[in-house]
């Protein structure tokens, strides 16, 4: 009965008008992963439009962010132009293949690939930007071996900065006190402490000089990538 | 005998795929597996009578473990004294721009710091 049921409806499961409908109508209720698979059907139902089909859930695959999955759409695509370059350049950069991506973008996106490699002079010329500006670890450690604590203020914390002031003063001021107090053991475990912490905060400093520079570098990107596909 | 021997010998014969231990694994270092004890006594004694302060996923002494296994006594050593001062009140204000949040069973939303995050 059931197998008679399936023979009989067979064509309006596939029928590719039906399809289509139900794909869109699942990716406006935002159920993106089966509207997908409902396009995919649709592509495969109507070979013509498998292109422009396609293009659509590599859109869908970058709004979801996932973008190897994006890729490999695209590669599918039989249609290479300059729109399909500029797509494949972007999720190359978004795949992390930043110098395969430079072969395909063109025009103003190129500017996409100047940002993320860091050529921030060659992308002065496609859009007028200003680079980020980066911290120096070097400057951050040094700071923090005159006076622990600076280097992490300079590199924009602030708090851990006062924090690590504290710690290393604290346990320098324990170790004195030990050591007038002539507990041997317990000042020599303050002086390894505090040792230890000064080396910790030394370290930390270029840490958090290079975290802060990723950070920076990572809004410029969002900035010029917000200018470059608007 | 000595044809049936001969007969196993493949001369420049090497396995396709080598299997070599981890540097970690063939090296034995007492300086890194006494702080390892150390911190391992410190984890099933005072650590479950101080309870749960740390705001840090994994927490300080879970992370020196990681850190001090991963990377060898001096740079481990380096980054749990680092990761010891960034352990205040002020480490919240830094999310999301430095540290993730996750939620821990049982011990609730935590600031996410893995040792990878913070090489130099």
């Amino acid at each position: 009965m059931i197998m008679l049921f399936f023979l009989t409806e067979v064509e309006t499961f596939l029928n590719p008008s039906l399809v289509l409908k139900f794909a869109q109508e699942l990716e406006r209720e935002g159920d993106t992963f089966r509207a997908i698979t409902e396009y995919k059907r649709y592509a495969y139902l109507v070979p013509e439009k498998r292109d422009s089909i396609y293009f659509h859930i590599v859109r869908l695959y970058m709004q979801e962010k996932l973008y190897p999955n994006a890729l490999d759409v695209l590669i599918k695509i039989n249609r290479r132009d300059t729109v399909w370059e500029n797509l494949a350049g972007y999720l190359l950069l978004k795949t992390g293949n930043h110098e395969e991506a430079g072969k395909y973008l063109h025009g103003k996106k190129r500017a996409l690939f100047f940002a993320y490699t860091g050529k921030y002079d060659s992308l002065k010329l496609i859009i007028p930007v200003e680079p980020p500006e980066l911290k120096s670890k070097l400057y951050a450690a040094f700071l923090s071996t005159i006076v622990p604590g600076l280097g992490r203020m300079y590199a924009g914390r602030v708090g851990d900065g006062i924090f690590s002031l504290l710690a290393i003063f604290g346990t320098g001021m324990n170790a004195y006190y030990m050591y007038e107090k002539g507990n041997k053991p317990l000042f020599y475990f303050n002086v390894a402490l505090a040792a230890g912490l000064y080396l910790g905060d030394i370290y930390g400093s270029w840490v958090a000089a290079k975290r802060e520079n990723e950070k920076r570098k990572r809004k410029f990107i969002e900035k010029v990538e917000e200018e470059v596909l608007k | 005998m000595i044809f049936l021997l001969l007969s196993f010998y493949e001369p420049g014969f090497e396995p396709a795929v080598k299997i070599e231990k981890k540097k970690e694994e063939r090296e034995f270092n007492e300086y890194r597996m006494l702080t390892l004890s150390i911190i391992r006594i410190y984890q099933v004694t005072l650590s479950g009578i101080m309870g749960d302060v740390c705001v840090f996923e994994p927490s300080c002494s879970h992370y020196g473990y990681q850190s001090i296994k991963k990377y060898g006594i001096f740079l481990g050593l380096l980054m749990t004294f680092d990761r010891l001062e960034r352990c205040s009140p002020f480490a919240r204000s830094y999310y999301p721009d430095f540290y993730g949040m996750v939620y821990v069973p049982g011990r609730g939303y935590k600031l996410y710091d893995p040792p990878e995050e913070n090489l130099p």
